[in-house]
């Protein structure tokens, strides 16, 4: 009688820690700068999860194919869990009890399937670099249960022989492209065609999804935008004309200070944390 | 969507515009028409909500003469400017006009496509190195949405 008793008060005690802990962790200040923006994707087909973060539900009800966020999540060690929805955070379907968030950075977390079919949670720490004016970025995830891919793209292979849970990425120019998935070395379609739109300063990440024992794959598709590098210069005149002896700047302190203004007002909003939101 | 008519009265521009990426050096791509100036395709649009809408039109050319930006030195705070696609028109109204050395000049915060909605013009100034046809300077325009 009293063993289980205090056994049951052991574990309360251990749960108000965690707790505790939990919420200092959320809950820990830290500048902006040092937030990470991590992006949700749900790459498991059929089943709809709720995602908790240290212990507390942070998206509902989370529907396979979406991505949600981004969170905005100062570094440290989180406990992510996914449950069905409505199911008790202590019986998770998958979950990483220290999942490491680095400083900073731009994450997507992926709950996938493994090459063998097991749900698993996979971070990857996406290249935000900024890309030259008129290219767009593509990066592909192999994140289904399935062999050894190739990715063509119009026909030709752009990636080979990606494995799950491995990635590749190419700086191509903005445009249209036909793109499907095929078993590696072969003209088998595992997926598509479909048409993705590459739009310059953006970076389309395609993650390959499901399961092809079950017949479910498919792709999601998460963009980064903003990306674009300006051009390297403004050439505007080779007449001479216009050449100034001295003008006198009316305005120019102001105007400084009104375009100060408006970078600040730009920095303010990227700064600002993320709601969770669906996209 | 892509601008294609830009009309500032105070200074009586009238300009068809048209897209423009990059030359072979990455450099801005001014239209070679001093008549016509250049919206930057690979960043916002005319029904953007964020970022800045950027466009560069030539000061003056050595074969065509006077250009459409010929008179951007002239613009102060609060004058209009529309730009416009056949039924969409957006109305701008100066709030800071810069001259900077192209050297230094950061052209990073100029083509953001990201912060609070703005028009930014550009064109050439400064003093003229006949040697390279070059002006030493870049003039900017900056302009936020108005009534």
């Amino acid at each position: 009688m009293t063993i289980p008793h205090l056994r049951r008060i052991g574990m309360a005690g251990a749960m108000l820690v965690v707790g505790a802990v939990a919420g200092l962790a959320v809950g820990a200040p830290a500048s902006a700068a040092d937030d990470s923006s991590v992006s949700v994707v749900h790459g498991i087909p059929g089943q709809p999860v709720d995602v908790y973060v240290n212990g507390k539900k942070t998206l509902s009800n989370f529907q396979p194919t979406k991505v949600a966020g981004p969170l905005s999540l100062s570094a440290g060690s989180y406990d992510v869990a996914l449950t069905k929805p409505g199911g008790s955070v202590d019986s998770p379907i998958i979950e990483n009890k220290s999942l490491a968030v680095p400083g900073g950075k731009n994450l997507s977390l992926v709950a996938h399937l493994t090459a063998d079919g097991k749900p698993a949670l996979t971070p990857f720490v996406n290249d935000t670099s900024m890309i030259k004016p008129g290219m767009a970025r593509l990066v592909v995830r192999h994140t289904a249960a399935a062999p050894a891919v190739d990715v063509r793209a119009n026909g030709k292979v752009a990636f080979s022989n990606l494995t799950n849970p491995k990635q590749a990425s190419a700086d191509l120019p903005a445009g249209s492209v036909k793109a499907d998935v095929v078993l590696a070395g072969t003209s088998t379609v595992a997926i598509g065609p479909q048409t993705v739109n590459l739009q310059a300063g953006t970076e389309t990440i395609v993650y390959a999804i499901g399961s092809a024992r079950d017949k479910s794959l498919a792709l999601v598709a998460q963009n980064i935008s903003g990306l674009g590098q300006a051009p390297g210069g403004m050439p505007a005149g080779t007449g001479g004309q216009a050449a100034s002896g001295g003008h006198t700047w009316w305005f120019a302190g102001a105007g400084a200070g009104i375009v100060l203004l408006i970078a600040g007002v730009a920095l303010g909003i990227s700064r600002r944390p993320h709601a969770v939101s669906r996209q | 969507m892509p601008p294609t008519r830009l009309d500032i009265s105070a200074i009586h521009v009238k300009a068809h515009v048209v897209p423009t990426g990059v030359d072979s050096r990455g450099d801005f791509s001014v239209p070679p028409s001093v008549d016509t100036v250049g919206w930057y395709k690979y960043g916002p649009g005319l029904t953007a909500s964020s970022g800045s809408i950027v466009i560069g039109g030539h000061v003056d050319s050595a074969t065509e003469g006077v250009g459409a930006f010929f008179h951007l030195t002239d613009l102060r705070p609060g004058n209009r400017i529309s730009l416009s696609s056949r039924g969409t028109t957006r109305w701008f109204r100066v709030v800071a006009r810069e001259q900077i050395p192209k050297a230094n000049i950061d052209l990073g915060r100029y083509f953001s496509a990201g912060g609070a909605l703005r028009l930014t013009l550009f064109t050439c100034g400064g003093s003229f190195d006949r040697a390279h046809r070059s002006y030493t300077d870049n003039i900017v325009v900056t302009a936020v949405p108005a009534r």
